[in-house]
């Protein structure tokens, strides 16, 4: 019996043992393997989610074919100026001119390789505009010193051009010469230029635009803003078009 | 008789005991447990499959796909947990003409358990973002904006526990730097504080006061920068108590996840699944009860 109660005790110590171990909250990483699983259409699909999803589809096929203007005319890149370039800069400069509270933009540049398609002849439907400007570019708004206005031109003449708006200037051995802001030399100040996240950032080789000194957001998107000029002009009975007006030309 | 009925009870005592320890034994011998957790990140609104005539992606993602591919786990796996780490928002008209609430009706019906704020999650100011995360069913994570008196104070959660079988995962949640990424007007009053320090803050705290086995981060900060911006590696390396880092932003494919040394010289996981749906990451991990405890217990009593 003496064998046995030690046996029966041990065998509760063990219990309590074995299950105080299991119980004890102290779980450790071991192992770990990682896949990432293509989602393709061999994975099949969810009925309820694709069934939920229908009709905001169907409506949003229906919103991109809404028409909200008339082209004039075909609205197309080019250098050292573009027909497109110009209406996009001048409504990005005019409408960060609405939004910008005190300081005024002086410029506006947004690149030529961002704006993918023209603007056809005839009525643009919003996904033209998404066609256009497939990218979520930001406006963003810099500060910049004279010495680096200098530089953005200089630049820009170095590339045979871009799109801009509010400054002219002519292109001579890759410089800028005859440089105006609006129709006035570079004044001894700082100017602000509304330009894409994308070129702020150094895209497009827009060094300069990394070293201004003061960078804000504005939270306007350059597509919305194509998309709400376009619908402000036909509000207003007028339709959408542009000109060339030697803002950049190359200078003997 | 009396030493044959000694021998009876000791036999069966014995007996007795070998019977109850062998499951028992089992049962703490095999306490390793499986958790497959599945991540997304910067899934920008692809609602639908990228279009066919994509140069990189055509025909992949999608939202329909992916919960069905989610399905499929869940009903394979015991325990699934599955997180989105930020930017869901923006990237397709649907964003632009339904203002996220079709993205976030969507993950509650696939469930999602946690996600983390990206940037773009502000596009819209942040009391359309409060507005859209009211109508999410999962808890937003984010440990390092200060959002108090803000549209989102008591929206974000600064952390959340998860229990899954035996084990405690807890999960933090890391956001970038929002100025000059975003307008000051969109983030209003949200103060950004340094990711490294919130997350040792919050990991030790789940680890040691709430007694999480894994400590997982949601983090928007990127995978890793050339400057000294800080990113999901640079967490991992000066890092203590964070077992796994989810990350996005910077749409990053890896090959596999990083395993970066923190400053424990402990591994930390980095991963991150590139962008727009086209990937479901998949994390299985194997936890198992700390060995040396459990076996130092059995053979102290054994031999009694």
């Amino acid at each position: 019996m003496k064998y046995s109660k030690w046996h029966v005790l041990s065998v509760c110590v063990l219990l309590v043992s074995v299950l105080a171990a299991c119980n004890t909250n102290s779980y450790k990483l071991r192992d770990t393997n990682a896949h990432y699983l293509l989602i393709d259409s061999s994975v099949g699909y969810s009925p309820s989610v694709e069934n939920y999803i229908q009709p905001y589809r169907d409506s949003l096929q229906m919103a991109m074919q809404k028409v909200i203007g008339y082209a004039e005319q075909e609205l197309y890149g080019g250098l050292p100026e573009g027909l497109l370039t110009n209406f996009v800069t001048d409504l990005v400069l005019e409408e960060c001119n609405v939004v910008a509270d005190d300081h005024l933009i002086d410029v506006s540049v947004i690149n030529i390789k961002g704006l993918r398609v023209p603007i056809s002849k005839g009525d643009i439907r919003v996904e033209n505009i998404y066609q256009l400007m497939p990218f979520e570019n930001e406006v963003v708004l810099l500060t910049l010193s004279r010495q680096q206005m200098v530089e953005l031109f200089d630049f820009i003449a170095g590339c045979g051009g871009e799109g801009m708006a509010g400054a002219s200037f002519g292109i001579k051995d890759k410089k800028a010469m005859n440089i105006r802001v609006a129709g006035r030399p570079l004044e001894d100040r700082n100017y602000r230029v509304a330009t894409s996240d994308y070129l702020a950032d150094g895209g497009d080789h827009f060094e300069v635009f990394t070293k201004a000194l003061a960078r804000e957001g504005s939270g306007l998107k350059i597509r919305d803003l194509i998309i709400d000029h376009i619908k402000k002009l036909s509000s207003q009975g007028q339709s959408v078009n542009s000109e060339l007006d030697k803002r950049i030309y190359y200078a003997e | 008789m009396q030493s044959s009925r000694r021998k009876f009870l000791h036999k069966s005592a014995l007996g007795l005991g070998a019977l109850t320890m062998v499951p028992l034994m089992g049962a703490c011998a095999k306490s390793s447990v499986k958790i497959t957790i599945l991540h997304t990140n910067d899934v920008h609104s692809h609602i639908d499959p990228f279009p066919s005539n994509h140069s990189r992606w055509a025909n992949l993602g999608g939202f329909a796909r992916r919960a069905k591919l989610i399905e499929q786990i869940r009903a394979e796996q015991k325990h699934v947990l599955l997180f989105d780490c930020g930017d869901i928002f923006q990237g397709t008209p649907y964003f632009n003409i339904y203002k996220g609430k079709l993205e976030i009706d969507l993950m509650n019906k696939m469930a999602y358990d946690a996600v983390a704020l990206g940037n773009h999650e502000f596009d819209n100011g942040i009391d359309a973002l409060a507005g859209n995360l009211k109508r999410a069913k999962f808890p937003i994570v984010c440990s390092n904006y200060d959002v108090k008196g803000t549209a989102l104070d008591g929206i974000t959660l600064p952390y959340q526990i998860f229990e899954r079988g035996p084990v405690k995962v807890g999960v933090l949640g890391l956001g970038i730097e929002l100025s000059g990424l975003v307008n000051p007007n969109a983030y209003k009053g949200t103060k950004y504080r340094d990711p490294i320090a919130v997350a040792n803050r919050t990991a030790a705290m789940l680890k040691s006061e709430n007694g999480c086995d894994v400590v997982v981060a949601l983090s928007h900060l990127g995978y890793r920068y050339d400057d000294d911006k800080v990113s999901d590696v640079m967490v991992a390396q000066h890092s203590q108590n964070i077992d796994l880092i989810l990350g996005g932003h910077t749409h990053t494919f890896l090959d596999e996840p990083a395993r970066v040394k923190n400053k424990n010289d402990q591994e930390v996981i980095v991963n991150q699944a590139g962008w727009g749906g086209i990937y479901l990451g998949r994390i299985d991990i194997e936890l198992r009860q700390d060995d040396k405890k459990s076996v130092a217990l059995v053979n102290s009593n054994y031999h009694v």
